[in-house]
């Protein structure tokens, strides 16, 4: 066991500490974007709606990290 | 890689290959742009379909071989996923704007972590799934890339649980933390703590939340411009519920780090 010296929180009161991190609906407006994450299901898909693919490419995963 | 160096010199001299292309399925390459203007990125696409119309891409076959190849790093059958968000708050008003936007990434737990719980009397919340945590997930990814820190960078990693319900498998933990960089120029120390409950017929998480409080100094190599001196930071994690969240591993697993095995 450890002693911490934290004041601990309610259940509700973490509830509310943990929503108040989360991103707001502005933040998270990029997720409205019906986006796929399988490339060669894109690329198939690609050419059954003769549409281009659009490829966000980040070291960091836009739809998971950063 | 090879439709960019092909056609992007930046990415031809070694410089990031990071941003926005336009292609068709055979690889024909449209356009890239690496600016994120809503009238650039608007126009950069205009004229990528317009060129993609005027030059349409060679039929292919996308054969059932590669559509069954995995996209990403999958992580061990039966195991949960979360989100965890981080931001500089309250934020010093020296700070840059970049500081103002919310670090995202997703947790792996594995089954058998949640199934070590039950090996004694008194929770224990295994080493593996703490250090993962502490290691991949108290990083400063708000402005971009984050450092995640080595075994050696850690000097305190200290957590304890408890149950609230064992029947119900709900528990709570706590937990305190320091890390640093060898030179001591970026580092981070906090505290922790949260409740969850799994299920012992699936060993799955089936609710999670925590909370971390963070006081944080200097930056990783690829986001710069942090708030000056030490600033707060605070951290909220959630179990996810949505496919997409479940679909995308965390960011150390894609790159090969410990991420299972943190505590090797």
């Amino acid at each position: 066991m450890i002693t911490l010296l934290l004041a601990l929180l309610s259940v509700s009161e973490l509830e509310a500490k943990v929503a108040s991190v989360l991103p707001t609906a502005r933040e998270d407006k990029f997720l409205s974007i019906q986006w796929r994450t399988d490339l060669m299901a894109a690329r198939k898909e690609s050419q059954e709606k003769n549409k281009p693919l659009f490829l966000y490419i980040m070291n960091g995963n836009p739809l998971g990290c950063t | 890689m090879k439709m960019a160096e092909a056609n992007v010199d930046r990415v031809r001299k070694g410089s990031t290959a990071q941003g926005f292309y336009v292609v068709g399925a055979d690889g024909s390459f449209y356009g890239y742009n690496n600016n994120r203007s809503v009238v650039r990125v608007n126009a950069f696409m205009d004229a990528c379909l317009k060129l993609y119309k005027s030059r349409p891409p060679k039929k292919v076959e996308v054969t059932p071989q590669e559509l069954d190849a995995p996209s990403y790093v999958t992580p061990p059958s039966g195991t949960s996923v979360l989100r965890i968000f981080g931001r500089i708050r309250p934020l010093p008003s020296e700070a840059s704007d970049r500081n103002r936007a919310v670090g995202r990434d997703h947790i792996w737990v594995l089954a058998s972590e949640l199934k070590k719980l039950e090996e004694k009397l008194d929770p224990e919340l295994p080493r593996s799934f703490v250090l993962r945590l502490v290691r991949f997930h108290m990083v400063d990814n708000v402005r971009g890339e984050p450092h995640m820190w080595a075994p050696h960078e850690l000097s305190r990693v200290e957590f304890s649980s408890e149950w609230i319900d064992r029947s119900k498998r709900r528990l709570r933990f706590y937990g305190a933390f320091a890390m640093s960089t060898k030179s001591g120029d970026h580092g981070m120390e906090g505290v922790m703590e949260g409740e969850f409950a799994y299920s012992p017929d699936t060993w799955r998480i089936e609710r999670f939340r925590a909370y971390a409080t963070v006081t944080a100094w200097g930056n990783g190599q690829w986001a710069p411009n942090p708030p000056p001196g030490r600033f707060p930071m605070v951290f909220g994690i959630v179990n996810a519920s949505d496919d997409l969240t479940k679909s995308v591993p965390p960011q150390a697993a894609q790159y090969g780090l410990d991420y299972l095995a943190p505590d090797r």
